[in-house]
């Protein structure tokens, strides 16, 4: 008990003489705050992205993709096998009865002007994929129809793309316009322009679907789902759970840039150890008089260790709130495009605390040779100076 | 030179802190050092892509199954528009040679190619050799080393996903040369496009996938390239045309752009380290004001004082530029085995003699910066006052 009532003691002294090194320790609070703003405002981008993805994830979904193809893109998928595959079990039925399996077809759209290379891709989806999707709100115009050479374009898209409703596409035979924009609860489908899957098809001259997205009865019915699929011998493709179909997609944009971003963030972190590791052993320099006079009295070294890494852990902290609390005002809620989707940036709850989480360790890595410094002090030798 | 004794006494007053601040300061010029070296490489990506080179693209290239759906005729189309100097098909042939993990794909060029894109590392002599030669192929100077090529070789390519006319599984290529370098094709490999057509099932003949073009003027490639698209909008081949200088910056923007960061990185590590060294020498000088005091006293004039301080700030700085930089080279040099997979795609940092004479100067700039207010304090001093220990 008595060591805790030191420490306290000793921390609140440390902290009344904060202010006598104000300079010193701004620094290490700007130091720790440059990491963790750094830091934070890379991975601020693979979060949202991972945000988006994780938004399109529900255990009853399951996507069917082509033979020899890992996504969505390709026409592996027959007209012909749709029929079959809608007699596979544990599909799920809308209120009118229909299976809520939708077969699905991506195209690559460039807008018009040659050298914008940069452009949402288009996705053909029908009726069941629309009823797959509650969150799907047009906001403006009205929604495309069936068989009509018509699409509507995701608000994240339009804003980033500065395409408006009205606007005409060109698309293979011809253009088609924009008849109205949509939202969808954030998630990558307000990156894409939408319309009828099989008007596609025949426009592009295509033979087959990308993928069939399929809900089930419940997540459990995947297996046996996923197994007749595979089994059927009319049938080449294979069934995938969305939520590692997303994750595997989501992984392959994310993980450069999140590996990059603690590339950089720890040999940020690496200068500011040391900087930290600096600046304590000044501030205990500083005060080895006092330090000594507290020991002479009594005070034990545990304590005097223990208030200097308090004392550390509290200015990283401190730093590593401003380094969050920037990066969130200069990134959060803002959009990018990134591999042709549109994110929103975020700085979230859980990135903060891994700033924290940083600033911790720095602290404590740079807090304790300082610590040991100033408890182990000779005190007739410092006193005796 | 003879203040240096002063300097180095200074500078060694307290070597546990000089120390770390040098560190410090090393690690955070390694960083700054890749920043720096990965912005010079991005621009020198797009500085050394021309605007007077294009290349056209099927518009929707994925709608068709497969893949591709400009046939050949469209070469002379494209040249009989205004501006256009020349125009040359080219297929890709993808595939690998000896493990699947291993990807080569073959440019397969014709003829035209000399005069769409006389940039090519070939001489007119191996022109006409890669022209006369079916199955010859030159090869970049990266892509040779990694597959251990030389002139000579034979390159056997296993194309999964095309078939051959003739039924064989693999397609029998031979290496005629190795290319020098040009900057960002360095993996690039030439081959022949009539051969290449030929040898595919018949089904999959008489298709280009992409056409290369060169233009007379560079600041009309952008009208050019819409003049083309606009042309073939409603033939059964709508294309996109794209200047390569375009591309190039529209790559090094995509994706997730690295190249948007390296400046906010960089200058995050920078700041960093001015606020230590800041307050570094600002301690320093504050300790030692009654030594300033007696060399002023000993009439030492201000300016002297002030070089001393500046000396002081600037050896760390510059030291750890300097091995900062080494170490960034170092890093960069890396074979890409120690790095972690996921970063194996971010191209080589470059570094010029312009990124070395940046950092440098960043870092007498930074020194600078850092003496402003500890050189105010000595500026204002009362040496009375100093000696007197007040």
């Amino acid at each position: 008990m008595r060591w805790v009532r030191q420490t306290l003691v000793l921390t609140h002294l440390g902290f009344l003489g904060l202010l006598e090194r104000k300079w010193s320790s701004l620094v290490l609070v700007g130091s720790v705050a440059c990491v963790v703003g750094v830091l934070l405002s890379m991975l601020s981008v693979t979060e949202g992205m991972l945000r988006a993805y994780r938004l399109g994830e529900d255990p009853q979904l399951a996507i069917v993709l082509g033979p020899d193809n890992a996504t969505e893109w390709g026409h592996g998928i027959p007209a012909s096998d749709i029929g079959t595959l809608l007699d596979a079990p544990g599909i799920a039925r809308s209120p009118d009865g229909h299976p809520l399996a939708d077969p699905e077809v991506l195209l690559s759209v460039p807008p018009a002007g040659a050298y914008l290379i940069g452009g949402p891709v288009l996705r053909g989806i029908g009726p069941a994929g629309l009823a797959m999707h509650p969150h799907l709100r047009i906001v403006e115009g009205r929604q495309f129809h069936s068989g009509q050479h018509e699409l509507t374009i995701g608000m994240a898209a339009a804003h980033v793309f500065q395409l408006r409703v009205g606007d005409l596409i060109p698309m293979p035979g011809g253009t088609w316009p924009i008849v109205g924009s949509f939202t969808d609860g954030g998630s990558t489908l307000e990156s894409v322009f939408l319309a009828d899957a099989d008007t596609v098809l025949t426009a592009g001259r295509t033979t087959g679907y990308g993928s069939v997205l399929v809900k089930l009865k419940s997540p459990d019915a995947f297996d046996a789902f996923s197994q007749w699929v595979s089994t059927n011998p009319a049938l080449k493709e294979s069934a995938e759970p969305m939520t590692g179909y997303l994750q595997r997609g989501a992984h392959q944009f994310s993980a450069f840039f999140t590996a990059l971003a603690y590339a950089v963030g720890s040999i940020m972190a690496l200068g500011a150890l040391f900087g930290t590791v600096k600046l304590m052993y000044a501030a205990v320099s500083v005060r080895t008089r006092e330090i000594a006079t507290l020991r002479a009295i009594g005070y034990e070294p545990l304590p005097v260790a223990l208030s200097v890494l308090l004392e550390t852990t509290t200015l990283a902290l401190t730093g590593a709130l401003m380094g969050s609390a920037v990066a969130w005002l200069l990134f959060d809620g803002k959009l990018t495009t990134q591999a042709r989707n549109v994110y929103v940036l975020s700085v979230s709850g859980h990135l903060i605390a891994l700033g924290l989480a940083w600033a911790l360790a720095l602290a404590v890595l740079g807090g304790t040779p300082p610590a040991i410094r100033a408890a182990r002090g000779s005190v007739r030798d410092v006193l005796a100076t | 030179m003879k203040y240096f004794p002063l300097v180095w006494a200074a500078l060694w007053r307290k070597p546990a802190e000089a120390v770390l601040i040098w560190l410090a300061v090393t690690s955070s010029f390694t960083l700054f050092g890749l920043m720096v070296g990965l912005h010079a490489t991005y621009d020198r990506l797009i500085e050394n892509s021309r605007m007077d080179r294009l290349y056209v693209n099927a518009r929707f290239g994925n709608a068709s199954p497969m893949g591709i759906l400009m046939p050949f005729a469209l070469r002379d189309q494209i040249a009989r528009v205004d501006g256009v100097s020349a125009v040359s098909a080219v297929d890709y042939l993808r595939g690998y040679y000896q493990d699947p993990h291993q990807r080569v794909s073959i440019y397969a060029v014709d003829e035209y190619m000399r005069e769409a894109w006389p940039e090519l590392p070939l001489t007119p002599a191996e022109w006409d050799q890669l022209l006369a030669t079916p199955t010859g192929i030159f090869i970049g100077p990266l892509r040779a080393a990694t597959l251990g090529l030389k002139a000579g070789d034979r390159l056997p390519l296993i194309t999964p996903s095309v078939t051959r006319d003739d039924g064989a599984p693999s397609w029998d290529f031979q290496v005629l040369g190795v290319m020098p370098t040009m900057p960002g094709h360095e993996s690039l490999i030439l081959g022949n496009l009539s051969y290449v057509d030929k040898s595919l099932s018949a089904d999959l003949q008489g298709y280009a996938w992409e056409f290369k073009l060169a233009v007379r003027d560079a600041t009309k490639a952008n009208e050019i390239s819409v003049r083309i698209d606009q042309e073939l909008a409603n033939s059964s081949s709508p294309t996109l045309t794209i200047p390569d200088k375009v591309a190039e910056i529209d790559a090094v923007n995509s994706g997730i752009s690295v190249a948007s960061k390296t400046w906010p990185v960089a200058a995050g590590g920078i700041f960093m380290i001015l606020l230590l060294t800041a307050n570094g020498i600002a301690q320093s000088v504050r300790e030692r004001t009654p030594e300033f005091a007696v060399l002023a006293t000993l009439g030492y004039p201000q300016s002297t004082l002030m070089g001393l301080v500046l000396a002081e700030a600037a050896i760390p700085c510059v030291l750890g530029a300097g091995i900062g930089m080494g170490l960034a080279i170092l890093l960069a040099r890396l074979p890409a085995g120690y790095l972690p997979t996921d970063l194996s795609s971010l191209p080589k940092p470059t570094f010029s003699p312009g990124v070395f004479a940046f950092s440098l100067a960043c870092a007498l700039l930074l020194a600078l910066v850092g003496a402003v207010i500890p050189l105010q304090r000595l500026r204002r001093m009362s040496v009375i006052d100093a000696l007197a220990g007040r």
